[in-house]
């Protein structure tokens, strides 16, 4: 137990020195709020290093690698005097509250494995005990859930399960925080927020399935916690002009794009909207791109060596891997074209574009299968599954029909900055979803259903800019009177 | 063209596609060779739909209004009470509760036998117990890999405290957990037909892998009381199939 604490702490520990170096451009309290996602972030990237250069992921050289990354970031925090009183006052208190929370987490153990989600455990210890890629798990899950799976092997504890209730808390604060300070100092006054904004939050995670997922030793919180902070870091890159949360965005959507096999399809929604910025320098869309970009073709080349002979998955199998691997060498291609005079013009239209082709596609999908009756069948079976889920049997409560009712209400009320952002994801999304609902195999009325699952996905970013709008619309309106 | 133009120009194609998509799905139903089975389908799954749409545009049409209303000082305080009444709906929606008060149904309750409570005691002797009374479920292939019956009989906790402190006390490198459906096909029959694993090593005992009706999965049956031994090679073979 005590090591499992230690793992968290040291993520925790890891993160917040990784992320003081951005104190001037970060508040402290996304600052601590963000250690724990970030640490995690950061402890994959080890592994991608030392896999990526042929070495093996043992303890031994994950220390060596800790000690020097982390007097790095040490030695610079100091360098930039980033050690304040205040900072060191708030990280002590912090640190007390999370060793507190772990504690109790690690005694209170709710944790919770299915069929769909034991791969991610066993997978994970086979990585951490014979560093073996080749084994077939990889072709079951993303690789971040394996990783995080293969602590308990190489620091000597059962199995990790701490982790998710904390991250899930980490993640309601900051939800929470940003809610109710969105736009930093500008809305300072609104004091009446504060409950608004803590009942929003609290509502998102009343349904039992949110709740559930808080222990379930699964991928779908990780990525809808991850894509989440890919799609605010962006947002609010935009609106705080802070290149921090751009790092940020960049960091978590490398990280969402490693948790689920589908990842990579959909932080290309993030690329394509991060394309149509225009505010953003093509300097810093540069940097975005090769943080992102250059370890998912490496690491996706390098899966397709992996499973060359192995040609028979139904998931991940050779020739997606490369598909992968060869989109993203095209984004990058068309992103450089792009830069041409007469296209740059065109680019603010992309995420237009996007919703073209994905409806496009989706309707081709439809009408494909559509045409032959026994296809139309299942295509309606799953749209349909998909629907009972959301409103009766997926374990929601009432949630979607709560969010669903109060998005239509949010797109009606007053623009907020750049919030486009969050609405080409969540309309992308939908398409995207509903085009890969046509081929998926299994399906079941119940809450294990994976594209039940997958709502959990979007509904964090659909939730807040929902919240964002109404709680300005209704705290705006109370304070001119 | 004003930056605002565009915008609508370019959505109300985009809307319409998409609202034709919808509409193919649902006109479909009518017009297929098993119109039955499509009505049908339609009616277990969509029959809410439009009872769900009026509710939603009512609730939506009563939000407007309150919304646009003046003065609507009262706005924050109705808007918290009712977020906070939806919460509370939510959480009455929760399986514990609703299994005490009987509100809707759901798939996915946890059974706790608690006459396991005994055998469920975390020292390895008396895991070792426990794993006796079980082992004509449970099969230990060169001791690396352990089959597990489901956990709701056992309850989640205990699941895994159980078998992950088992798996790691008896060096296993795999844990894996036998399905309900298995596991009460396991009770009542031999399976029929299984998978000769080892047919032409000379093993004699099988490993059944089916595929389980609902979800296209493999799931891994024991056929034998006794104790299974599969070599090496094997078992990465079976692991290999239970990923395919």
């Amino acid at each position: 137990m005590i090591n499992q604490y230690l793992f968290l702490l040291f993520l925790s520990i890891l993160g917040l020195s990784f992320l003081l170096l951005f104190r001037k451009h970060l508040d402290l309290i996304n600052t601590l709020l963000l250690s724990l996602p970030i640490g995690l972030v950061l402890w994959v990237s080890f592994f991608l290093v030392l896999i990526l250069s042929g070495l093996p992921w043992n303890s031994f050289l994950i220390f060596i690698l800790n000690v020097l990354f982390f007097s790095a970031i040490v030695y610079l925090n100091i360098k930039k005097k980033r050690f304040s009183k205040t900072v060191l006052i708030s990280t002590l208190i912090y640190l007390a509250g999370f060793s507190l929370l772990s504690i109790v987490f690690l005694v209170a153990n709710f944790s919770f494995l299915s069929h769909d989600s034991w791969i991610l455990f066993t997978g994970g210890q086979h990585l951490g005990l014979y560093n073996d890629l080749t084994s077939g798990f990889l072709k079951m899950g993303g690789l971040f859930s394996f990783i995080i799976n293969s602590s308990n092997v190489l620091f000597g504890f059962d199995y990790l399960y701490a982790f998710f209730p904390l991250l899930t808390l980490s993640f309601i604060l900051f939800f929470f925080y940003n809610l109710y300070f969105p736009f930093q100092d500008k809305e300072k006054a609104l004091d009446s927020g504060f409950f608004l904004s803590l009942c929003l939050s609290l509502f998102l995670f009343s349904s039992y399935f949110v709740f559930f997922h808080a222990h379930y030793l699964h991928s779908n919180l990780l990525f809808a916690i991850y894509s989440f902070f890919a799609v605010f870091g962006l947002w609010k890159r935009l609106t705080s002009g802070s290149n921090t949360w751009l790092i940020i965005s960049c960091l978590t959507l490398l990280a969402a794009s490693f948790i689920r096999m589908e990842g990579p399809l959909f932080a290309l929604l993030i690329i394509v909207i991060l394309f149509s910025i225009r505010t953003i320098s093509f300097k810093e869309k540069c940097v975005y791109l090769i943080g992102f970009c250059l370890p998912t073709i490496i690491w996706h080349l390098k899966l397709f060596f992996v499973f060359k002979d192995q040609a028979d998955n139904p998931f991940l199998n050779p020739q997606r891997v490369l598909t992968i691997a060869l989109l993203y060498v095209f984004v990058v291609l068309i992103f450089i074209l792009g830069q041409r005079r007469p296209l740059r013009r065109l680019q603010e239209f992309l995420p237009f574009g996007m919703l073209y082709v994905l409806s496009i596609t989706w309707t081709v999908l439809i009408m494909t299968t559509g045409l032959k009756t026994e296809s139309y069948i299942l295509v309606l079976k799953r749209y349909g599954i998909l629907l009972v889920n959301a409103t009766s049997r997926g374990g929601w409560g009432i949630t979607w029909i709560v969010i669903t009712v109060l998005f239509l209400i949010a797109l009606l009320i007053k623009k907020f900055n750049h919030e486009s952002v969050f609405l080409y994801y969540i309309f992308s999304f939908f398409l995207l979803y509903n085009c890969l609902n046509v081929f998926r195999k299994g399906w079941r009325p119940e809450w294990g259903d994976s594209g039940n699952r997958m709502l959990l996905h979007v509904l964090f970013i659909l939730a807040f800019y929902t919240f964002l709008k109404l709680r300005s619309a209704i705290l705006s309106r109370a304070i001119e009177e | 063209m004003s930056k605002k133009r565009l915008t609508i120009v370019l959505i109300v194609p985009l809307l319409l596609i998409n609202i034709f998509n919808v509409v193919f799905i649902l006109i479909r139903v009518q017009d297929t060779e098993y119109p039955e089975e499509a009505l049908r389908i339609a009616g277990d799954y969509f029959l809410g739909l439009p009872l769900l749409l009026l509710v939603f545009s009512l609730i939506m049409i009563l939000l407007i209004r309150i919304f646009t209303r003046r003065p609507s000082s009262l706005l924050y305080p109705v808007f918290l009470i009712f977020i906070l009444f939806l919460m509370a709906i939510n959480i009455s929606l929760f399986p514990e509760i609703n299994d005490r008060f009987g509100v809707g149904e759901y798939d996915f309750r946890w059974k706790h036998d608690a006459s396991l409570d005994e055998a469920i005691a975390y020292s390895p002797a008396k895991i070792t117990r426990f794993l006796k009374s079980y082992r004509k479920m449970n099969s230990f292939l060169e001791r690396k890999i352990l089959i597990v019956p489901p956990f709701n009989l056992l309850g989640r906790d205990e699941f895994f405290k159980v078998f992950i402190t088992a798996g790691r006390w008896l060096e296993q490198d795999y844990v894996f957990e036998l399905s309900e459906e298995s596991f009460e096909k396991l009770n009542r029959h031999k399976p029929k037909q299984f998978l000769a694993y080892g047919k032409d090593t000379g093993i004699k005992e099988y490993l059944l892998v089916d595929e389980h009706p609902d979800s296209n999965r493999y799931y891994l049956y024991t056929f034998q009381e006794t104790m299974i031994l599969v070599p090496q090679e094997l078992q990465r073979e079976l692991f290999l199939n239970l990923h395919d």
